[in-house]
């Protein structure tokens, strides 16, 4: 092979291979960055999930419960004892008092609410109940009262205002509410309709 | 290091011939432009992107109660009430709340001989302390929104025989499942722009 030969092919070569060079991609051969500071805010919250409507069926078993009876019972009050002049006597029956007051009973509505709340770090959310319109009436006669309200938070006990610190928006607080029944004038089974009870949530 | 720079070096040296790096043959073909970045903290080996603008600071429209939970009030009725009942289940967080930030970047290419080429744009976020992917409260870092970035297609808002100005911007999914505190998130987004 002539040494011009061998140039010529060299050169050939050399060629070749550039040309493979150029057909190599290269990654991005150009770039350039910059940065920027990016803020977003997001405003005090306070969601109050509740229930417009609540219907609860009192058993008979649980009312009969609270008073430490069962139906149909009998209660023996011993022995009647009278005087008598005549054919009347009185045996001036006393009943003995229920075990559980029928005054107070408390019916327990359990996770009756719910509160999604952000607040700011030293901030507490407060959650409060009143009785709105504590009378249920019955259209079969009789009447029956609420004569408490109060909310529970975390089964820290019944009041009519509690504090709790906020959540955040995923899993909500939630908590109880707790009706004191009297049935002092409640002489009627049936529906007894009309109360109402507020829930108010402050995020403080 | 540019993995432009990096290839032709690597085959200049298997094969021990005329390569040279290819910034140098760009350089020299471009005569030398300059780069500048004005509002970015890069750029400054660009090449075949001649000026890449970044706005300082992007303040994305705050995010409200119906956006984020769907509702539009403060209370949320539940309906009647039976035993068991999740008085909240009916509401759930809505984990892609969207902002767009259009435009942020801007940046003139000269064109090459086989242009149009390819823009591709990365984007990347870091929360106040430094975490990747979030927005982090000014107060406490614990209290976060993920961030879900989208870079809108660049398009050319300007053009001579020579050089383009292209346009881009960036989409926010915005998750504030661990949102804990109202007010102020923040991070510092960066936009890398290549031409291939």
């Amino acid at each position: 092979m002539s040494k011009k030969l061998h140039r010529q092919l060299l050169a050939a070569a050399a060629a070749g291979i550039a040309f493979a060079f150029a057909l190599i991609p290269s990654a991005a051969y150009a770039q350039t960055s910059g940065a920027t500071d990016v803020t977003i805010s997001l405003p005090d919250m306070v969601i109050l999930h509740y229930f417009s409507a609540v219907n609860v069926t009192v058993d008979a078993d649980s009312l009969e419960g609270h008073l430490a009876y069962t139906d149909g019972d009998t209660v023996d009050e011993t022995t009647g004892t009278g005087t008598t002049t005549s054919l009347t006597t009185d045996l001036a029956i006393t009943p003995t008092a229920a075990t559980g007051d029928p005054s107070e009973v408390n019916l327990v509505l359990q996770n009756a609410w719910a509160v999604r709340a952000l607040g700011g770090a030293d901030s507490s959310i407060e959650i409060s109940i009143a009785n709105t319109t504590s009378t249920l009436t019955n259209t079969n006669g009789g009447s029956l009262s609420v004569s408490a309200a109060g909310v529970q938070v975390d089964g820290g006990g019944f009041d009519t205002t509690k504090t709790f610190v906020p959540t955040g928006l995923v899993t909500p607080k939630k908590g109880d509410v707790q009706l004191t029944l009297d049935l002092t004038n409640s002489t009627r089974s049936g529906d007894y309709v009309g109360g109402v009870y507020t829930i108010t949530v402050t995020n403080l | 290091m540019r993995p432009c720079a990096k290839r032709p070096l690597i085959l200049a040296a298997v094969l021990g011939l005329f390569a040279f790096p290819a910034e140098a043959q760009i350089s020299e073909r471009l005569g030398g432009l300059p780069t500048v970045a004005p509002g970015g903290e890069g750029g400054a080996d660009a090449l075949a992107v001649t000026q890449f603008t970044i706005v300082g600071s992007v303040a994305l429209a705050p995010l409200t109660v119906e956006e984020v939970l769907g509702i539009p009030s403060s209370a949320v009725d539940a309906g009647a009430w039976l035993a068991g009942a999740d008085p909240a289940a009916s509401v759930t967080v809505n984990t892609a709340v969207l902002r767009t930030a259009e435009p942020i970047w801007d940046a003139w290419f000269t064109a090459q001989a086989d242009n149009p080429r390819n823009i591709d744009v990365q984007l990347s976020l870091t929360g106040l302390d430094g975490s990747p992917g979030v927005l982090t409260h000014v107060s406490d870092p614990s209290s976060r929104m993920l961030a879900t970035l989208i870079a809108t297609t660049p398009v050319v808002v300007e053009r001579d025989r020579r050089d383009r100005l292209m346009q881009g911007g960036v989409q926010f999914l915005l998750d504030c499942s661990d949102a804990l505190l109202p007010g102020q998130y923040g991070g510092q987004l960066l936009v890398t722009v290549n031409q291939f």
